[in-house]
């Protein structure tokens, strides 16, 4: 990747930034310094704080004794379910069940919190966990989604079926002359954030602040508010540098409120750092999705109908996950025009960890499903598979285009990133290359897999705070209430004000994650932060302009229309031949008492939906069935680019993560329910030495939907690479036979298949 | 992800570790790289009272070359194994495999000694000591004493070694002739799921098998001049019928068995 990086000099800005790979500005101190995590907050006279987790995934518990944990050196208290003074948390999806804050009647996962030590140093809060005495009598476990579903045994007596939430299918019937069905697993990961969670709870007096790993650093102050009944003006949220989350830290878990609460209890500054094993078995899991689907079609490659059903594993509470499909529904059809169209599903309890939203959130699962349903429909009538999809692509004429399940899509040109995608990867000489191999007996098959996907951003439009304000030395004070956790929404929000007033970016003061200085904010998920914050950023920006050419036209008594702004100089002002700088401006202002600022709350009247077309190209050893990814092309348009670089470090980091999926990752229990796969020695998260390199082009489609033309990018790299894996694979193995393999395609899941399809040969 | 409480010394001599050792009654763990013992130790399955650091005992982070063979200090990084001349002229099989464990940060850190005295059956080293007929010198408080590899092994995770014996180097004869190593893994980092090396020295072909079993294993094959693969083949299938490879999420034990018939013949044929 090039970086064609814009130097900034003192007095420039001819030329805009917006569009170019501006470096990072978050890097010289990650690099010289390194982030500031929860963590690495330095705090006087602090207590540290464990969780002891329950050790199986289902049982009545009868008992939970802290005493001798408390006599145990450095410990200074202890807690269980009957200490803890606050109502359990009414599920906001299903209003009869109830999550405790600790274990108190049964224990449903590995890893449900069931005592808290607090102590003088984490090493001897860890010592002393091991002093807390459960007693439990052994129930059976429900594992399998499907056996859930049957609803033999309940989780919650309080309700009498493990389907916790459903959407009801339409009327449908299938139609063409060819109809396939398959079933498809979109396994449960682990989302592995770099840091794990983490919270600080700091007293002083009244006021209460709470330091923590989260995406959403306002609506953990309404969580923490509510459930500890604190008054707002006495609770502060702050979150530091985080370390990604990927969707697992936009909710406020248990553990989370109850750092808060115990640290008012004791009157104490309380830390809480998750250990990796704890993260593993007790952070969010994403995915864990079974799709049933039934594709109808024409023997010249049109496609008729397609039904999506969807059983959506929530685990042992309703979370976020419980609410994926929803979104899963709302992508059904992808990329194409069919006429009969219909989604179902149900969202069932198992004795597991709860799912939450993961980078692409429930997104993946419908890209998968029908981008692997149109390759065995291609195959079944004998057409290129590249063939079948421009046959039945969207007509870039037809947007606003709304689909049969109600999503409308804004703008998108399908046909034209599949061919990019194509171009880039030479796809007629891998087609030759695929039967050379096959034609000289090769182990090593070579396989090409195609996905087109669409996928949605900024899903649930909601407001979102920006601010400008002009400071001292004619410096800009930025504020945004969305929350780079990785991101380089500095970066990007810098340009686009930067573009607007003039104003070096190294004069920018970028504020976010500080509920006490940024009034409202929605906080970062869902790939949503540049069209509403980024937005809100701009709209202020443009505002402060228009104000600060107010007060010069009032100042100089001219119409505010003699009054030039230019971007020159760092941005000036001029009338005649006399010119104002920002921060002439700024003492000017000062003088006559006038704070130049401006805030917007910015609602987008949509979501919008990003697309684009992945082609990977694998080898697989028949032999041993170890699959190697050889090559990977992206093609991407998520409208308008703000800067390509970060732009490109996202697509890369979800391609990483969608190719993992295929490949390497998945959450496994055993029939008891004990995680197989808590650390990262057996949990498939991949390293840099998994990948080739990635070949990407961005495709730019400006949407209609937001005056930046932008549309979200954080995903659609794990949405799109998934299934052009899991298609190559097939691919390579569709000379045996094989039609689908579940992922992860694992040496010995590929030889399986490979073994069972030579056997019934 | 935190160890309980233990003792930690850093003793200057060998004598000075074994008296440590006998303290500790069987409590105390030596130390070499900690890429087994301290996860084992975070995750609390192992507990020990006292770590013995050898790291600043003389003599035990060199190779050193003698007449029929070399000797490879047990506290040598396999970074070191993998990089020194001295092994890859007179043992390039050991050196080709060093090269192959972990990551770079895990070769760094990581020695051939402490890997061997892990004992755990999907070390790749110790397959490429059965396939070059390693022999073990072990040092204790009564003097030293040397054992074939094939003898170090007695059971998961168990070796020989009495509590207050230290591995100190691996002897490696020089003899040169053809070698390969096939390796099968999930993620580059990962232990192999199953893992085959070949030294063939003269009309003797070592065979090393990484994860097969219990332990670390490996057997010797004469070959006779009429011998071609096809014969070669039966043998190792016939051995290969015998071994209780490991069931785990990478692989059952009945997949391991049929790729060691696929890595051994893959392995024949990239003889270098």
């Amino acid at each position: 990747m090039s970086l064609d990086s814009k130097e900034l000099k003192a007095g420039r800005v001819e030329e805009k930034l917006v569009g170019s790979s501006f470096r990072r500005l978050e890097d010289p101190i990650f690099i010289t310094k390194g982030a500031t995590y929860v963590g690495d907050l330095e705090f006087d006279d602090i207590a540290h704080i464990s969780f002891v987790r329950s050790p199986v995934a289902s049982a009545k518990l009868k008992n939970v004794d802290v005493s001798e944990a408390l006599s145990q050196p450095g410990v200074i208290a202890a807690f269980s379910a009957k200490d803890i003074e606050i109502p359990p948390i009414t599920n906001w999806i299903n209003k009869v069940i109830e999550r405790p804050f600790l274990a108190s009647d049964k224990l449903r996962f590995v890893g449900e919190a069931v005592a808290v030590v607090v102590g003088e140093t984490k090493a001897l809060v860890e010592d002393a966990c091991e002093f807390v005495n459960i007693e439990y009598e052994l129930t059976t476990p429900i594992i399998d989604p499907k056996k859930s579903a049957n609803n033999e045994v309940s989780l919650f007596e309080s309700c009498s079926t493990n389907i916790v939430a459903s959407i009801e299918g339409g009327d449908f019937a299938n139609s063409g002359e060819v109809i396939i069905e398959a079933e498809f697993s979109n396994q449960r990961l682990a989302p592995c954030p770099m840091e794990a969670r983490a919270v600080v709870a700091k007293i002083d007096g009244e006021m209460l602040t709470v330091y923590i790993s989260n995406q959403a650093p306002h609506s953990a102050k309404r969580s923490i508010g509510r459930y500890l009944s604190i008054d707002e003006s006495n609770l502060r949220v702050i979150t530091p540098d985080v370390g990604g989350g990927f969707g697992s830290k936009i909710g406020t878990y248990p553990e989370e409120i109850l750092i808060p609460y115990i640290a008012r209890k004791l009157n104490r500054t309380c830390r809480w750092v998750e250990t990796r094993s704890e993260s593993m078995v007790s952070l969010g899991h994403g995915r864990g999705q079974i799709a049933q689907v039934i594709l109808g079609g024409d023997r010249d490659g049109k496609i008729r109908s397609y039904c999506l059903s969807v059983i959506q594993d929530c685990g042992a509470y309703p979370e976020i996950g419980a609410n994926m499909p929803a979104l899963t529904r709302w992508m059904t059809s992808g990329c194409y025009d069919i006429e009969n169209v219909d989604f179902k599903s149900i969202s069932v309890l198992t004795n597991t960890t709860p799912t939450v939203a993961y980078r692409g959130a429930g997104r993946p699962e419908a890209a998968y499903a029908i981008e692997r349903a149109v390759d065995i429909f291609a195959a079944k009538i004998g057409m290129d598979k590249a063939e079948v999809r421009l046959k039945n692509f969207i007509d870039p004429k037809k947007f606003p285009y709304e689909t049969k399940v109600g999503s409308t899509y804004d703008c998108g040109n399908y046909e034209e990133s599949l061919k990019r995608v194509l171009k880039l990867a030479n796809y007629e000489k891998l087609l030759a290359e695929k039967e050379k191999r096959i034609k000289e007996k090769s182990d090593f098959l070579l396989g090409i897999g195609i996905s087109s996907y669409v996928e949605i951003t900024h899903g649930f439009p909601a407001k979102e705070f920006g601010s400008v304000e002009l400071i001292p030395g004619g410096k800009l004070s930025v504020k945004v209430g969305t929350l780079s956790h990785g991101q380089g929404h500095r970066s990007a929000i810098s340009m686009i004000v930067s573009d607007i007033t003039g104003v070096d970016p190294s004069n920018i003061d970028f504020y976010q994650g500080d509920t006490e200085l940024i009034e409202s904010g929605v906080g970062t998920f869902g790939s949503r932060s540049m069209q509403s914050g980024g937005v809100a950023c701009k709209r202020a920006a443009d505002m402060l302009v228009a104000y600060a050419r107010e007060f010069v036209s009032k100042n100089l008594r001219v119409d505010p229309s003699e009054v030039e702004f230019s971007l020159r100089e760092g941005g000036q002002f001029s009338v005649g031949s006399k010119y104002l700088g920002w921060s002439e401006i700024y003492s000017l202002a000062k003088n006559e008492g006038i704070e130049l600022k401006a805030s917007e709350n910015y609602e987008s009247s949509s979501p919008t939906f990003p697309f684009g077309a992945h082609l990977a190209v694998v080898e697989v050893d028949v032999k041993t069935g170890k699959v190697h990814l050889k090559d990977m092309f992206a093609v991407d348009d998520a409208g308008n680019i703000l800067n390509p670089m970060l732009a490109k470090g996202q697509i890369h980091g979800g391609l990483a993560q969608g190719i993992s999926q295929a490949l390497y990752e998945e959450f496994i229990y055993d029939q008891d329910g004990n995680p197989l796969t808590a650390t990262f020695a057996d949990y498939g998260f991949p390293t840099a030495a998994e990948f080739p390199e990635f070949h990407d082009e961005l495709m730019q489609t400006a949407t209609p939907v937001n005056e930046l033309g932008v549309k979200g990018i954080g995903e659609s790299g794990t949405i799109g690479a998934t299934p052009s894996v899991v298609n190559a694979v097939v691919d390579a193995l569709s000379i045996y036979g094989i039609t689908h393999i579940d992922m992860p395609l694992s040496p010995e899941n590929v030889f399986n298949a490979i073994t069972i399809a030579k056997e019934s040969d | 992800m935190i160890p309980s409480s233990f003792d930690y010394v850093v003793p200057q001599s060998l004598q000075e570790a074994f008296s440590i050792l006998r303290e500790s009654d069987g409590e105390g763990k030596v130390l070499a790289g900690g890429h087994s013992l301290i996860p084992l130790m975070k995750l609390r399955f192992a507990r020990p009272s006292i770590l013995v650091d050898i790291s600043k005992i003389e003599g035990l982070s060199k190779v050193e070359e003698n007449d029929d063979f070399i000797e490879i200090g047990a506290m040598c990084s396999h970074a070191l194994v993998a990089y020194s001349n001295l092994v890859k002229e007179n043992s390039p099989l050991v050196a080709h495999v060093a090269a192959q464990i972990g990551d770079a940060a895990i070769r760094h850190r990581g020695t051939i000694g402490g890997s061997i005295c892990h004992g755990d059956p999907a070390s790749d080293i110790a397959g490429a000591l059965f396939a070059t007929s390693a022999v073990l010198v072990i040092a204790g408080p009564n003097g030293k004493r040397e054992m074939k590899v094939e003898d170090f092994f007695v059971g998961f995770l168990e070796t020989a070694l009495d509590p207050e014996e230290i591995l100190i180097g691996i002897k490696l004869p020089k003899k040169l002739g053809r070698y390969s190593f096939e390796k099968l893994q999930r993620r580059s980092i990962d232990w192999a799921i199953v893992a085959v090396a070949l030294n063939k020295v003269e009309d003797t072909l070592g065979v090393g098998l990484v994860n097969l079993g219990p332990t670390p294993a490996g057997f010797s094959l004469s070959l006779s001049r009429s011998e071609d693969t096809a014969a070669l083949l039966e043998k190792f299938r016939d051995i290969a019928a015998g071994l209780t490879p490991p069931s785990d999420i990478f692989g059952s034990s009945q997949y391991r068995k049929v790729m060691a018939e696929v890595l051994f013949s893959r392995a024949l044929s990239n003889l270098v």
